[in-house]
C-alpha cells in the first residue's frame, strides 16, 4: 500500500476521506473547469498541479481542518517546507495522505 | 457571465476567498467578482483613472480590518490609552471617503468591523467606555452606520454574523500568517451568500409570499383527526412551543410586508375553525392573504393562489413539514423556492429565521401595510360578485388617483416598484434609487409618481411615468402600474398625465415604445388597445389634436410642489 508504515488501512482511508473533503472545500472556491478530481492520483502541486498558491494555502488549511475533525488528532502540514514541491510530501492526493499518516504514525510513537 | 453583476471587492486582507465564492455559486443573481489591489482602498477609491474602475462596477464591497483603517484603535489593542473621540473622527474620516465612492458607483457594501474573538483587551474592562477594545469597536461600528445611513445606495453589512455563523474557527490565525487571509472559508462563503440575497433584493427579486401547510407545519397534529382543541400549538409542551415561535416568525414577516399563505390538504371549514377558536393561535384567518383548503394537488393550489394574487411563481417560497410535498411543488413548480424542514419539529423556526430571500433594500409604507391591502383586495372582490358590468364595478369602486413628482420622500419605493413590476412595465428599466434620482434630475425629463386609493382601502404608490423631451417631441420612457391595480383605469390616467403634459410644453407630440419581455405582455396589449397611433417595432403615437384619453370614474389630484425637476 503506502509508506504509511503499521497504521491500519481503516485508519488510512479515515485520512483520505479528510483530504477528499478538504478538496472539495477547496472546489467550491475554485472555477468548475480548474477543480481538482476527487481522486487518489490527482496532482495538487508542480507543473501539472492545479492550485496556485491561495488555493494551497486553503488547501493546507482545510486539510488540517478536516484531519483534526476526522481523528481527532491535530496536525501541522506547514513544518514541511517542500510541501508541495513538485516531489514533495503534498505533490499529489495519495502523497498526501501517506504524509498524513506517517505524522500521525509519528505522533503516536511520541 | 454577461448578465453578472459586476463586483469589485476592496479590501486590506486577502479577501480573493470571497471573490472565489461569489464567482462561482450559480445561483441568480450571477456575481463577477474582482479584487482591487490589496491594501489600498482609500487611494483606490479616491483614483478614478486606476484600472480596476474599468469597466465600471455594478457594485464595490468593502471590508477593511480595523486595526489597519483606524489608528487609533491599533493603539487600543496595543493597549495604549485612547481617546474614544479620536477613533470616531477617524471612522468620520473612512466614512466621508465612502460617501464620496457611493456618489460613482451604483452601490457600495460596507461590512462592519470584527475583532478577533481571541482578543480578550482589556478583560473585564472591554466593555467600559474609553477602555475597551470591545466598547470602542461598537461604537465604531454604530459610528459608521450612522454616517452611511443617509446615503439610498449604501448599505451596511454586519460582519460579525458571519464570524459568529463560522463558530471557533471563523478567526483563521494560519490562513492569516499563510496568506493574510483572516478568516475561515466558512465566513466568506456566509459573506457572499447575503452580499447575493442583498443583490437580489434590490433588483427587486426577493420572495413575497409565504405558503405553508396547516398539519404539523403550522401545528402540531392532523386536525381533521384530532380537532382543534388537541392541536399541539403552545401550552407546557416543547413542541407546542416551537410551532408557536414558527407562527410568530411569519407573523413578523408579514408584518415586514411578506403575504402570507396557507394550502392545505384538509376540509376547509375544519382549518378555519382551527384558526378562529384555537385560544394560542397567533395567525387567524385574516392574517392571510388567501388560502387554498381542498384535497387537490398542493402545486396546482399554489399556482393557482400565486396568479389570484397577482404574484409570479418566483415570489413564492412554500413550507411543507412533508417531503413527498415539498418533492413534488420543486419538480412541478421549480421557480418555487422549497426549503427542506427538518425532521425535528424543534429546529424548524430557525430555518424561517435563516431565510435570506425576504430581504429588502428598504421598508416602504407599501410594504408595511402590503397585507392589509390584499385584505381590502379580497373585499374588493366580493363586491364584484355582486355588481353587474366591469364599469358598474368600477364606478362602484370611487378610485381617487394622486399624481405627485418623485422626491427624497418617495424615492425608495419608486425605485422599488420600478424595479419589482414586469407585467406592467413598459420599458422594464431596472435602476437603484440612486440612479434613479440621478436620472430623473436631468433638466429635460420628467418622472411622476401615482398614488391610488377607493372606498376599500389605499393602495399606496402604484405607478410610475417617465418623459424625456429629445427635439421637441416627448419619449415616454417609464410606464409602470403594479399589478394590483390593473385594469382598473389608472392606465389611462397616466396616458392622461402624459398628454396634459406634452400640451402644456407645446410638444410635437409623444412617443412610447414597448420593450417586450416575457412578462410584459399585458403592457403591449394595454397600448394596443390605448387609442394611440401604432408605428413598427411596438411603437404608439399621440399628437395634440389626436382624441385624448379619458379616465372614466376616477378623481385625480396632483401634488406639484414635490418636484424635482424643472
Amino acid at each position: 500500500m503506502s509508506n504509511s508504515g503499521d497504521l491500519t488501512s481503516h485508519a488510512r482511508t479515515r485520512i483520505l476521506e479528510a483530504v477528499l473533503d478538504a478538496i472539495d472545500e477547496v472546489n467550491d472556491q475554485l472555477p468548475v473547469d480548474q477543480r481538482i478530481p476527487r481522486d487518489e492520483a490527482a496532482r495538487l502541486a508542480g507543473t501539472d498541479g492545479q492550485l496556485d498558491s491561495l488555493g494551497l494555502v486553503n488547501l493546507i488549511v482545510a486539510t488540517e481542518q478536516k484531519v483534526a475533525d476526522a481523528l481527532g488528532v491535530p496536525i501541522v502540514l506547514t513544518d514541511a517546507a517542500d510541501l508541495f514541491e513538485p516531489d514533495g510530501p503534498g505533490a499529489s492526493v495519495r502523497q498526501l495522505t501517506d504524509h498524513i499518516a506517517s505524522l500521525l504514525l509519528r505522533s503516536s510513537h511520541g | 457571465m454577461a448578465d453578472a453583476s459586476r463586483g469589485l471587492l476592496l479590501s486590506d486582507f486577502n479577501i480573493a476567498n470571497l471573490a472565489a465564492y461569489l464567482r462561482n455559486d450559480p445561483e441568480p443573481p450571477l456575481v463577477s467578482a474582482h479584487v482591487g489591489p490589496f491594501g489600498q482602498v482609500a487611494s483606490v477609491a479616491a483614483d478614478r483613472q486606476h484600472p480596476c474602475w474599468q469597466p465600471p462596477p455594478d457594485h464595490v464591497v468593502v471590508w477593511t480590518r480595523p486595526e489597519t483603517t483606524i489608528s487609533a484603535f491599533a493603539n487600543l489593542v496595543r493597549c495604549e490609552s485612547v481617546e474614544t473621540e479620536a477613533a470616531l473622527a477617524e471612522v468620520d474620516h473612512y466614512a466621508e471617503m465612502l460617501l464620496q465612492l457611493g456618489q460613482r458607483v451604483p452601490l457600495v457594501f460596507v461590512c462592519t468591523w470584527s475583532a478577533d474573538p481571541a482578543e480578550r483587551g482589556f478583560g473585564m474592562l472591554d466593555m467600559q467606555p474609553g477602555i475597551g477594545v470591545a466598547s470602542t469597536l461598537m461604537r465604531m461600528n454604530l459610528r459608521l452606520a450612522d454616517r452611511l445611513a443617509g446615503a439610498p445606495n449604501i448599505y451596511v453589512l454586519d460582519s460579525q454574523r458571519w464570524l459568529a455563523g463560522a463558530g471557533a474557527r471563523a478567526w483563521n490565525p494560519k490562513g492569516w500568517y499563510l496568506g493574510k487571509i483572516p478568516f475561515d472559508s466558512q465566513v466568506f462563503k456566509t459573506a457572499a451568500q447575503d452580499i447575493k440575497a442583498a443583490l437580489l433584493g434590490i433588483g427587486g427579486r426577493a420572495r413575497k409570499l409565504v405558503v405553508v401547510d396547516a398539519d404539523d407545519t403550522l401545528w402540531g397534529g392532523v386536525v381533521g383527526d384530532v380537532g382543534w382543541q388537541n392541536l399541539r400549538l403552545g401550552g407546557h409542551d416543547a413542541q407546542g412551543e416551537a410551532f408557536l415561535d414558527f407562527q410568530r416568525r411569519l407573523r413578523s414577516l408579514r408584518t415586514r410586508g411578506v403575504l402570507l399563505g396557507l394550502v392545505s390538504k384538509n376540509e376547509e371549514a375544519v382549518v378555519l375553525e382551527a384558526l378562529e377558536r384555537h385560544p394560542e393561535m397567533v395567525l387567524r384567518a385574516p392574517d392571510f392573504a388567501g388560502w387554498r383548503i381542498n384535497w387537490s394537488d398542493k402545486a396546482a393550489n399554489i399556482a393557482d393562489l400565486a396568479a389570484e394574487l397577482k404574484l409570479g411563481l418566483d415570489s413564492v417560497v412554500f413550507l411543507d413539514d412533508h417531503p413527498v410535498e415539498r418533492a413534488r411543488v420543486r419538480e412541478a413548480l421549480p421557480e418555487v423556492l422549497v426549503p427542506d424542514l427538518p425532521a425535528d419539529k424543534l429546529l424548524v423556526p430557525d430555518v424561517l429565521r435563516g431565510l435570506r430571500c425576504f430581504d429588502a433594500p428598504a421598508l416602504t409604507s407599501e410594504d408595511l401595510t402590503r397585507a392589509e391591502s390584499y385584505i381590502s383586495e379580497r373585499r374588493r372582490t366580493a363586491a364584484r360578485a355582486t355588481i353587474g358590468s366591469v364599469e358598474d364595478w368600477l364606478q362602484t369602486l370611487e378610485m381617487k388617483v394622486q399624481i405627485e413628482d418623485m422626491c427624497e420622500a418617495n424615492l425608495e419605493r419608486t425605485a422599488q416598484l420600478l424595479n419589482k413590476t414586469n407585467q406592467m412595465n413598459m420599458a422594464t428599466r431596472r435602476l437603484t434609487p440612486s440612479e434613479l434620482w440621478s436620472w430623473a434630475r436631468s433638466g429635460n425629463r420628467r418622472l411622476w409618481t401615482l398614488r391610488a386609493a377607493d372606498r376599500f382601502g389605499d393602495y399606496g404608490l402604484v405607478g410610475i411615468v417617465s418623459i424625456e423631451i429629445r427635439d421637441q417631441v416627448g419619449h415616454v420612457v417609464d410606464f409602470v402600474l403594479s399589478c394590483r391595480v390593473m385594469g382598473r383605469q389608472v392606465e389611462q390616467s397616466m396616458l392622461h398625465l402624459a398628454q396634459t403634459f406634452v400640451v402644456s410644453r407645446d410638444l410635437q407630440r409623444l412617443e412610447a415604445r414597448v420593450l417586450p419581455t416575457t412578462k410584459n405582455t399585458p403592457c403591449l396589449r394595454f397600448w394596443q388597445q390605448s387609442g394611440w397611433a401604432q408605428g413598427e417595432d411596438q411603437s404608439f403615437i399621440w399628437t395634440p389634436g389626436d382624441t385624448p384619453t379619458v379616465a372614466h370614474g376616477i378623481e385625480i389630484t396632483s401634488r406639484p410642489a414635490l418636484a424635482v425637476t424643472s
